[in-house]
């Protein structure tokens, strides 16, 4: 290769790189937009002006140069109802798609998400457990906190039956979190089955909704995922490493077993916190990773905050629809994405794959 | 950096391997050869420590292999494996990235090792779109861009034609003259012939031979390590070998 060429491919390299940088801005702008916008969904019309007060009112120092032209009930159903429901839906967005990826990395398969370790199964348990048997042991939260609890520890469980000889085996990890799934499934089943009366509220909770979380329960678990995600982050070298096979990972200096301890983990503690103030909410965990891999090639550097946006835009969306598409009647989101997400998946695997799941 | 393998034994379900007993001088490329399943590739994993020997040890520079972290390995050892997975959407930067995880990263190092296989104008291709013989070169560049002194390779000819072996060969006699350590499998034995310094072979995990390449790899030890009769031939870049099958 000359020295032009060489320039020549040095240039187009730096473009490339350049492009990934510019797509996770647009990403994030869009982000905010949509975070913008979702305040004016609802069964309340606030006018835009009124928004812009009520947003200028909660900014130290600015709320003094602001005028009040908004009543108070619309600043309630802002402050209190519309903001706490939509930026949950970013920290639970963004915890199931940043879950979603590194767990794919670690099992080097497309189609496994957070839950596959037995996170869903392991909420649910906790969640219909406090419903049945009418737990209070933790006042008005019990049911997130037992949905925490039991979603964390069925996770240890798999990990723990998984381990053999200090080692964890992709396959081995898959198979596991599967049939303790099942196992676990079939409690919540064998729970519901005995207490019909219970049966609607637990369903609502399996579906998922955005519905009830206020900021008593946001902020904690906000504080989680920011810290889980970061922790994820840092892990992206390794990761990226270990989708090229376990040996491989290890010869590159790689520690395999202390990152998929450390992912593991994290995720764990992310999504459990996330489900927990949310009830089930499928497909973001198995597709926003992809959707990032498709828009900005496969390394995790790149594919981890991208699936984390992607994924809050994606709830946020789908909660709009779940707020706005029956009158006075907001559906479970769980109903949202799979109806609405399931064929736009479609469309985007077809337009943009290019080949790249192919052989 | 020297390789030794003391009394090495392995064995799993029938299969049982050694015992190995032979060292690896430095600057020297050192060439496995023997049929399918004789324990090749399971020799390079007891090396770089991805199997752990029932008895006897592998040292690497008076450390034992066993006691290694997988960064200090990776500071002494690269390994092209036979078969890597084929990673989601990964470019060929993405998996030379990989290999600089302990280095750290340069694109001027990175660069030069694409350009040792021929294959920098693909450093932004999907590697999952190249084909089996460039992705082989990939990984082959990618452990020359892990720049550690001992370089092991499972089969690093397979999927290539004619033009890329002949610039494989090339490379490892220019490491060798760099004064990397090489340890391979191989099945092409004229190129095991005028590659290597030394020659194990082995047949149903049982050492035929080890020792110089032109004491070791003769008709007579060829004979007993596979199913084919050998005769040996002048060419015109010295001599080579040809079998006939014996069934």
């Amino acid at each position: 290769m000359n020295v032009t060429e060489n320039e020549r491919v040095k240039a187009f390299v730096q473009r490339r790189r350049e492009m990934k940088y510019i797509w996770i801005g647009f990403l994030f702008l869009l982000l905010i937009i949509t975070i913008l916008l979702s305040d004016f969904v609802g069964s309340v019309r606030i006018p835009i002006l009124n928004l812009l007060e009520i947003y200028g009112s909660q900014i130290p120092f600015l709320s003094n140069f602001v005028p009040h032209g908004y009543t108070l009930a619309q600043e309630q159903i802002i402050v209190q109802l519309r903001e706490p429901e939509i930026l949950g839906g970013v920290v639970i967005g963004a915890s199931l798609g940043i879950g979603g990826a590194a767990i794919q990395s670690i099992f080097r398969n497309p189609i496994t998400e957070p839950y596959i370790i037995g996170l869903s199964s392991g909420a649910s348990l906790g969640a219909v457990s406090s419903i049945v048997l009418g737990l209070t042991i933790f006042g008005i939260y019990t049911q997130q906190i037992t949905a925490f609890i039991f979603g964390l520890s069925i996770v240890f469980i798999v990990y723990f039956f998984a381990l053999k000889g200090g080692r964890i085996h992709p396959t081995y990890l898959l198979l596991t979190g599967v049939a303790v799934s099942f196992f676990v499934s079939a409690l919540v089943a064998l729970l519901l089955f005995t207490n019909i009366n219970l049966q609607g509220e637990a369903f609502f909770w399996l579906l998922g909704s955005l519905e009830n979380i206020n900021w008593t329960v946001l902020y904690p678990v906000a504080i989680v995922v920011l810290i889980t995600s970061y922790a994820i982050y840092l892990q992206h070298r390794e990761l990226d490493a270990i989708q090229m096979g376990d040996m491989h990972a290890r010869s590159v200096g790689v520690n395999v077993e202390r990152t998929k301890r450390i992912t593991i983990f994290m995720v764990a503690l992310g999504v459990s916190a996330s489900v927990s103030i949310s009830g089930l909410i499928g497909f973001v965990g198995l597709v926003m990773p992809h959707l990032s891999r498709m828009l900005l090639g496969g390394s995790n550097k790149h594919v981890i905050p991208a699936s984390g946006i992607l994924g809050a835009i994606f709830l946020i969306c789908a909660d709009d629809i779940a707020r706005g598409i029956v009158p006075g009647i907001v559906v479970p989101i769980g109903i949202v994405t799979g109806i609405i997400g399931v064929p736009f998946l479609m469309y985007f695997m077809r337009k943009l794959t290019g080949g790249k799941y192919e052989g | 950096m020297k390789v030794e393998l003391e009394d090495v034994t392995f064995r799993v379900s029938s299969f049982s391997l050694g015992p190995l007993d032979f060292s690896v001088e430095e600057g020297t490329i050192t060439a496995i050869i023997g049929k399918n399943g004789s324990g090749k590739s399971t020799t390079l994993k007891l090396i770089h420590g991805d199997l752990k020997p029932n008895t006897g040890s592998v040292s690497i520079d008076s450390s034992k292999v066993s006691s290694l972290s997988s960064a200090e390995l990776a500071e002494k050892t690269s390994f092209v494996w036979q078969e890597i997975y084929n990673p989601m959407s990964f470019s060929v930067r993405d998996v030379m990235n990989v290999s600089g995880y302990k280095r750290g990263n340069d694109e001027d190092s990175m660069g030069e090792a694409l350009e040792s296989v021929g294959l920098s104008s693909l450093i932004d291709m999907d590697f999952s779109v190249l084909s089996g013989g460039e992705r082989r070169l990939v990984t082959v560049a990618a452990a020359i861009y892990q720049d550690s002194e001992i370089m092991i390779m499972d089969e690093p000819t397979n999927f290539l034609d004619i033009d890329n072996q002949i610039v494989v060969y090339k490379l490892l006699k220019r490491l060798r003259d760099a004064g990397k350590t090489l340890i391979l499998t191989m099945h092409d034995l004229d190129a095991v012939h005028n590659l290597a310094d030394s020659v194990l072979i082995l047949r149903g995990g049982r050492k035929v031979a080890w020792g110089s390449t032109s004491s070791t790899l003769n008709i007579e030890n060829l004979n007993k390590a596979f199913n084919v009769s050998f005769h040996s031939y002048d060419t015109v870049n010295g001599s080579a070998f040809a079998g006939s099958y014996k069934g």
